[in-house]
């Protein structure tokens, strides 16, 4: 009997710390009010980006985001078109719509490019250093001393204009800043007394970087990726703006700034519409990315 | 007597380079461990005192090939474990083991008591799978913890348990010998006890041997068989505990011992001062490195580096030092040039601090 007892009180303690510790993490994400508007901004922009990609391929409302009505060009938000149209006549509600997904995509895809080849990266400098320290870290240094958009800009004029090669030249951008974050945790982690136990019990060099030093710098990894999305959107749409992004008539954020540029003074709201909209997502990703940072790292917090 | 020997440490040094300039390049060392030599026998606790920054911790971490170390052999039960390459290093943890300072961080905050029991079994294969969890059950038993507790996670431990969990950890693998690197340092006074007690208690029911890496004098001499007193990478004086306490030769290990608190509000044993500071590691002293701060010093110090010989008279054995005149001090022939239980009353007077604060006291009443 008393040990039966012992066995189930043993169970329940299996699970409890871990779940115990996520709670807390969540509990202190809830009671960051901006973090939760934008963590809620983004899930339903996630789902509209959904829907937006399928009604654009598939047609699902039957409207087209290409289809041109010359007729009622330039027109202002009203009933029928809820952000008014553009220079070509298009509904601006329906091309952000079918747009969104590629803006967020190309956040998401070129943040997340950039940590796979950041993430390992910083990791063998920080864990290994001495020469491959070395050679790494100045590489990215080099990256670095490049503005991100310029270097986006060279990348994308070496390998033209589309949505993969945009989101290649901000992948490429974005790498130094993974390595150098990961670096940095793993100098610091490497240092830590487990860290020696383990090396003192003859663990090998993968097991110390997989399990023990990996899930102890995952913070700054995720608060970064986070952060970075917002940054890799306003790139996207900067390049797009400059017209050597995703090309028209693909209704991408940016590049329908572009459109408008020369019809601000008669009809801003074809330049209004995206632009905030370019904000809001941007917004969203910040407050979320700073509530995640203080939810994971209590200290740092006032 | 060399049949009995667990660890010979010959000849060591750990010398860490400063990088510099533009490239990166060597510029200078930092000689944190300089020619060391001393050795364990099977079943001792061995301690090795000195003040912080002397080159203590990084001896141990040498031995256990935690950093490389720069020169000198190291014999663990008759094999050199320095010229091993990393598999047969790999084979031979499981034969040393260390326990550190600082419990906080001396576990991994992600993983379970099971999981960090289980995982060095795992990695020194010692235990059969199946029956790892019986051993982990076992171990924490047998350092005080209770098995209810098996899967909670460090940070929902007092300091003293993630201690105990380290120690726990140290043994899963069957270790002959335990570095205790400042292993009660962090904890408090009655904690202390504890876990000097339980390490005791594994050493006699696992036929341990230590190392004990230290600076509290008092822990010290309750724990250990024979000491090792370092000095800015050096060994200074060593031998068995009762000699070094109650006949030191080496005038920095009687300053040393001086500094032990005595429970007796009535006993104003004479406490020594020391004049300075430390030199930097990066360029000790030539000669005898403590020549700088020792009221002994002459000449010959400043220029030749004493060996560490046996120059004890009243308590012969395994009593070496390291100093030109321990005979002569002995023996009262050798007089220091300044008196060092005065050393506080000289800098007072120099430094003019309580006449300051008395005027500053005078002027508040006014």
């Amino acid at each position: 009997m008393a040990v039966a007892s012992e066995n189930t009180t043993q169970k329940i303690k299996e699970v409890n710390p871990r779940v115990k510790g996520m709670k807390d993490f969540f509990k202190r994400l809830r009671k960051n009010k901006s973090a939760l508007v934008g963590f809620y901004v983004l899930v339903l922009f996630f789902f509209v980006s959904i829907f937006g990609a399928l009604d654009a391929n598939y047609g699902i409302t039957g409207t087209s985001s290409s289809a041109t009505n010359l007729t009622d060009k330039l027109e202002g938000p009203s009933a029928q078109y809820w952000f008014g149209t553009d220079h070509l006549g298009r509904d601006i509600f329906i091309r952000i719509l079918h747009g969104m997904y590629i803006t967020l995509g190309v956040g998401f895809t070129a943040t997340f490019l950039a940590g796979i080849i950041g993430v390992p990266l910083g990791i063998l400098a920080g864990y290994y250093g001495k020469w491959l320290d070395t050679i790494i870290m100045r590489i990215m240094d080099i990256l670095l001393a490049f503005p991100g958009i310029l270097l986006a800009l060279a990348i994308v004029s070496v390998l033209g204009g589309s949505t993969i090669n945009v989101t290649i030249a901000i992948a490429i951008g974005a790498v130094p800043q993974f390595a150098r974050i990961v670096r940095g945790s793993t100098l610091t982690t490497k240092k830590l007394e487990y860290v020696d136990a383990i090396r003192a019990l003859g663990a090998r060099d993968g097991k110390i970087i997989f399990q023990h030093i990996l899930p102890n710098i995952m913070s700054p990894i995720i608060v970064n990726t986070t952060l970075f999305i917002a940054t890799a959107i306003l790139s996207a749409a900067g390049l797009s703006f400059l017209g050597l992004g995703v090309q028209p008539p693909t209704p991408e954020w940016g590049a329908m700034l572009n459109d408008g540029r020369n019809y601000m003074y008669q009809a801003a709201h074809i330049t209004f519409f995206p632009g905030m909209m370019i904000v809001i997502v941007v917004l969203a990703f910040n407050l979320f990315g700073d509530g995640l940072r203080d939810a994971f790292d209590p200290k740092l917090r006032k | 007597m060399t049949e009995n020997q667990l660890l010979k440490v010959a000849n060591l040094k750990q010398y860490f380079p400063i990088k510099g300039g533009f490239l990166g390049r060597t510029v200078n060392h930092v000689k944190a461990v300089d020619d060391v030599s001393f050795t364990i026998n099977k079943g001792e606790t061995v301690s090795v005192v000195g003040e912080s920054g002397c080159g203590k911790s990084t001896t141990g971490r040498a031995i256990l090939r935690l950093d490389e170390p720069t020169e000198g052999k190291i014999e663990f039960d008759g094999q050199d474990i320095v010229s091993m390459n990393k598999n047969e290093m790999r084979k031979m943890r499981s034969e040393m083991q260390i326990i550190f300072q600082d419990p906080y961080a001396s576990l991994n905050p992600r993983k379970t008591v099971r999981q960090t029991l289980n995982e060095a079994m795992e990695i020194q294969d010692v235990v059969p799978k199946n029956e790892r969890n019986d051993r982990i059950i076992e171990l924490m038993e047998t350092v005080g913890l209770q098995r209810h507790q098996i899967d909670r996670f460090p940070h929902e431990f007092s300091g003293g348990q993630r201690q105990r969990i380290g120690i726990a950890r140290a043994l899963s693998v069957n270790p002959k010998l335990i570095i205790c690197d400042e292993a009660v340092s962090a904890l408090d006074v009655s904690i202390q006890a504890q876990v000097l007690n339980l390490l005791k208690k594994l050493q006699r029911e696992y036929d341990l041997t230590y190392m004990f890496i230290a600076h509290d004098l008092g822990v010290v001499r309750h724990i250990s068989d024979r000491i090792v007193v370092m000095y800015l990478g050096k060994v200074v004086e060593s031998g068995d505990t009762k000699a070094i306490f109650e006949n030191p030769q080496h005038p920095y290990t009687k300053a040393l011992l001086s500094a032990i608190p005595v429970p007796d509000p009535k006993n104003k044993s004479e406490r020594i001062f020391l004049r300075g500071d430390v030199p930097s590691p990066i360029d000790p002293p030539q000669g005898c490195r403590f020549h700088t701060r020792c009221p002994y010093a002459t000449d010959k110090c400043k220029t030749e580096e004493p060996l560490l010989e046996e120059k004890d008279s009243v308590m012969t054995g395994s009593h070496d030092v390291a100093c030109h005149y321990a005979k002569d001090i002995q023996s009262g022939r050798h007089k220091p040039t300044y008196e060092m239980t005065d050393v506080r009353k000289a800098l007072d007077e120099e430094g003019g601090d309580n006449e300051s604060t008395g005027k500053e006291l005078e002027d508040a009443k006014n």
